[in-house]
């Protein structure tokens, strides 16, 4: 629920008695709520209206439950039977609430409402207290059935009561943008390939290898000496003789034994193996030997 | 180069829906790479500081204190009616209403915002920059309102 009020801001229709001067009346009570009247207007004791312009509502579009109340302050300095009431002009007719009597020298705080548009007897539109179209409210002000004794108002405003219609938020979009998070630069391999620095061959050294050629060793003498054999005394032959009866001489063995028919060692191959000399050319330490029949 | 960070889940919700009245993920309609306002989400009617925070996208921490922009686009659904305002701040750390965290930036107070769809946008100073500890718990807080 929502409330919106408006202060008169000039004078229009009056009739009765009023204090003040025409065209500044409203001057007199568009303080509200002046409740202890600091100024006022007093009416009476002709009754009569007036009258006050304001500037126009400005009611949101959709919006329900629309009344209006005019509000005021009165009171009476001298006790007696009077009545006033609030005024509305709607589309060119005015209306009045329903009066009262204002009793006593202290300010009575009055509201009187219309919950309905009096003209159009329909609920209040948008534009009709927006001030659009030919129900339009127009104007608010004071009215008295009976102004004697003589009424006082100290203030008065128009007031506008409505549900304003229900609105959403809506967000179709949304982002944080941040910069880049930085980054190293990196390198694992680098090269620089340029044509090869042309090279003049060079010999330093150079050399043939062969096998060794095979030698013979050579054995140009040798022998064995070895104990001379034993030798058993022999007899070849002994006898005998006697005369007599011949006899064979017997001899159950014999043998002639002579040493051992010297040999030759034999040696089919041999060599002695030494380092080849530095410096080119080398020398094979040669051995020779008797040369072995085989 | 840009990183950008994007809504990505609903953290919290307070009775704001997708354009068709689901209530499920509606993250899902705001965090396009370009602006669409075919998809929106949008609070209850007449919301009284209902909020609506999301979860942004981790982006790495960027090493700089300059270029970090909020960006949004809202709206009212109506013209006219009532007022409705929308606060949107930026978050670090949120959890719930009750633990929300710390808050980066306000990146926009509007008040009586339009029924016309508009740009939002906030550069964050270098010292808002510099209090984001944790790029990767960042999140948009929307509270809407009507007056």
């Amino acid at each position: 629920m929502a409330t919106v009020a408006k202060g008169p801001t000039g004078d229009s229709n009056v009739s009765g008695t009023w204090s003040g001067s025409a065209g500044t009346r409203y001057q007199a009570v568009d303080d509200y709520p002046d409740s202890g009247g600091a100024d006022y207007l007093e009416h009476g004791t002709a009754a009569g209206y007036l009258e006050f312009t304001y500037s126009a509502f400005s009611i949101p579009a959709g919006s329900t439950g629309i009344s209006v109340q005019v509000q005021y302050y009165d009171a009476e300095p001298g006790s007696g039977n009077n009545n006033c009431a609030g005024r509305l002009v709607v589309g060119g007719t005015a209306y009045n609430a329903s009066t009262h009597n204002p009793s006593g020298a202290t300010y009575s705080s009055r509201s009187d409402n219309w919950a309905t548009n009096p003209k159009s007897g329909a609920a209040w539109t948008v534009d009709d207290v927006n001030g659009v179209g030919g129900n339009a409210l127009q104007r608010f002000g004071f009215y008295a059935g009976d102004a004697n004794p003589v009424i006082r108002f100290s203030s008065i405003q128009l007031q506008v009561t409505y549900t304003p219609p229900q609105n959403r938020a809506q967000v179709s979009f949304a982002e944080l943008e941040v910069p880049t998070a930085p980054r190293r630069g990196r390198v694992s391999f680098a090269e620089l390939e340029t044509p090869s620095v042309p090279r003049r061959g060079q010999v330093s050294f150079g050399e043939l290898e062969v096998p060794t050629a095979p030698r013979r060793a050579r054995v140009s003498w040798s022998e064995l000496e070895v104990p001379t054999a034993p030798r058993r005394g022999r007899v070849s032959f002994a006898e005998l003789e006697t005369p007599s009866v011949p006899r064979r001489g017997q001899v159950s063995f014999g043998e002639l034994e002579v040493p051992t028919a010297p040999r030759r060692g034999m040696v089919s191959f041999a060599e002695l193996e030494v380092p080849n000399l530095i410096g080119g050319g080398f020398s094979f330490p040669q051995f020779q030997g008797p040369v072995l029949d085989s | 180069m840009a990183q950008f960070g994007r809504p990505s889940t609903d953290t919290v919700n307070e009775s704001y829906t997708d354009q068709g009245g689901g209530s499920s993920n509606i993250y899902t309609t705001i965090d396009e790479s370009v602006a669409s306002d075919a998809d929106y989400i949008r609070s209850a009617l007449a919301p009284t500081n209902d909020v609506y925070v999301t979860k942004l996208t981790t982006v790495e921490d960027p090493q700089s204190s300059s270029g970090h922009t909020v960006r949004y686009r809202y709206a009212k659904d109506a013209s006219g009616g009532a007022q409705i305002d929308l606060t949107v701040q930026l978050r670090q750390g949120y959890v719930n209403e009750g633990s929300p965290g710390t808050l980066i930036a306000t990146c926009g107070s509007h008040t009586n915002i339009s029924n016309s769809w508009t740009d939002g946008s906030y550069a964050l100073s270098g010292a808002e920059a510099d209090s984001i500890t944790d790029y990767s718990s960042l999140y948009l807080r929307f509270v809407s309102n009507q007056v």
